[in-house]
């Protein structure tokens, strides 16, 4: 009995030498394995070099870089033409807001605004845009996905699109 | 047939009147471990079906684990014995594991290699207690702390332990909490458990889906045996990792790894009967199991000792401990210490890397065993 039992154990020592030793054995290769990983697929993020401030660099006032980019118009307009028509559309919004703030319904439902325009109804406005102290009437209809905008016998069409 | 027939007939055919003292005990046992898994929540999914079909099967007369129609015996036999089941329950884990831990750190894979010394151990022990060797790979496997590993070395080597070493694998596993602190407080000094650890690298898509592929070879090429445990697992890794599949990901994680859990909690219930559980046998690998886990975590730890005495950068030996497979639990549990200790040393991902380790070390001996003690 103690004998079966010693060989037994004998058979079990003799696993356990190799089994250890494959388990090790093939972790590390995986382990090495992966250990190449690192260099073939991770990069380490460059540290950002500082540049040592030096005191005529501090002491150098800032100057005004001058704009690199040039405003392109759109064809056919002039920037007085583009600053009227923008101020006559955020005046217009504001002209809105402030007569519909006044009715309750609007006031509790904001979406209400949207569809008025689907009901028939729609805003006009005689605005007076005044640019560099020189006031110029306009007048301003909105229009699905916009407004057409009408300025010294000229009708404009302004399209405004929310992202 | 006359009346004395037709009640002698049915008294035949009442079960209360076949039950026995073992039913009785098996039933008991059957309950405990449905109070476990609801009272406690000791790994419910498992055990909760486990026990209440050990005090189904051990209802007499029910006749269903009577081959050749029994639904039990149906359930064992086509999807227990055949290893359907426990390759299943891998393919789902691989799809649930975060190898990424390990790849940064592939030192890792050695304290999963260490903590493989309890399964050897506890099956020295085994051959000493009397078993044969067969019977004594199945319960040293234990200490791996992998369930379905244990099933399916257990199915091949001595399946008339399965209802043993399946109960005492799944219980020990929840037990982690309570077994692992003391072996490691045993082993490590206040200081080494505050050792902190370098935060660990980000670790590319590419390496991730590069991982399995090379370990599903390189197991399969040297230990062939282990490649249906490591195939399984590395093949739904790559389903996780690849992220072109994530319908097959989700079901393998979720809806399929549910049902092969539902088949091998009854499969495993259903040969809790009282004839073949109720023996010396079970009591001793229930016993041997917590040698199993403790010897495991006590492996890993010193392997970790012993590699701080070669490496500059110093690893919290604790983590060591966290080469048993249970997981998370296992690194939780070092975590959890690791906060006592210092609560700003966070070394939770670090003992991840030995825990999924642990998952590879433990198919890779379980592949040794079949190769060397045939199947």
């Amino acid at each position: 009995m103690i004998l079966s039992i010693l060989t037994e154990v004998l058979e079990g020592l003799k696993i356990t030498v190799i089994g250890v030793t494959v388990v090790f054995v093939i972790l590390s290769i995986l382990a090495a394995i992966m250990a190449g990983f690192k260099p073939l697929f991770y990069k380490r993020a460059k540290p950002v070099k500082r540049v040592p401030e030096t005191k005529e660099k501090a002491e150098k006032p800032l100057e005004a870089k001058p704009a690199e980019e040039k405003l392109v118009l759109p064809p056919g307009l002039s920037p007085e033409e583009i600053s009227v028509l923008t101020a006559a559309v955020l005046g217009f919004l504001e002209y809105k807001r402030k007569k519909l703030e006044k009715i309750e319904v609007f006031r509790e439902l904001p979406g209400l605004e949207n569809i008025l325009y689907v009901a028939g109804i729609a805003f006009k406005a005689k605005l007076r845009v005044s640019i560099g102290g020189v006031e110029k009437p306009v007048e301003i209809e909105e229009i699905p996905g916009g407004f057409i905008v009408r300025y010294r016998g000229k009708e404009y069409r302004v399209g405004l699109k929310i992202q | 047939m006359n009346d004395v027939d037709v009640f002698t007939a049915l008294a035949q055919n009442i079960g209360i009147l076949h039950i026995t003292v073992g039913n009785i005990v098996m039933i008991l046992i059957g309950l405990g471990l449905v109070y476990l898994a609801v009272k406690k929540n000791y790994e419910p999914l498992i055990l909760l079906p486990i026990g209440i079909t050990a005090v189904l099967v051990n209802l007499p007369l029910t006749g269903l684990t009577q081959p050749p129609t029994g639904f039990l015996y149906l359930v064992k036999h086509y999807l227990i014995d055949t290893e359907v089941v426990p390759l299943l329950i891998f393919l789902g884990l691989g799809a649930m594991i975060d190898f990424g831990p390990l790849i940064a750190n592939p030192k890792s894979l050695l304290l999963g290699a260490a903590a493989q010394i309890g399964v050897f151990v506890a099956m020295l022990l085994a051959l000493l207690l009397g078993f044969n060797v067969k019977e004594a790979a199945s319960i040293g496997i234990i200490g791996g702390a992998d369930g379905p590993t244990t099933i399916y070395l257990t199915i091949k080597l001595a399946p008339h332990l399965l209802a043993a070493t399946a109960v005492a694998a799944y219980s020990y596993m929840s037990l982690v909490p309570l077994i692992q602190p003391p072996v490691i407080k045993l082993l490590t000094t206040k200081r080494e458990r505050m050792i902190r650890m370098k935060q660990l690298r980000p670790v590319s898509k590419k390496e991730k889906i590069i991982f399995p592929i090379i370990t599903m070879i390189v197991v399969g090429l040297l230990v062939p045996s282990a490649a249906p445990l490591i195939g399984m697992i590395m093949i739904g890794n790559l389903f996780r990792e690849s992220g072109v599949v994530e319908r097959l990901r989700k079901a393998a994680s979720e809806e399929l790894m549910n049902i092969v859990t539902i088949f091998l909690g009854i499969g495993v219930g259903s040969t809790m009967q009282a004839q073949t559980f109720l023996t010396p046998k079970t009591l001793m690998v229930l016993g041997l199991g917590i040698v199993a886990f403790a010897s495991a975590t006590a492996g890993g730890v010193l392997f970790a000792k012993l590699m701080n005495l070669f490496s500059k950068e110093k690893i919290n030996p604790m983590i060591g401990a966290a080469g048993v497979s249970a997981v998370p639990m296992s690194a939780r549990v070092v975590q959890r210490l690791a906060l006592e200790e210092d609560p700003e040393n966070h070394i939770l991902m670090h003992a991840m890397g030995p825990n999924v380790a642990g998952v590879i070390g433990t198919a890779v001996v379980a592949g040794v065993f079949l190769s060397l003690l045939g199947g």
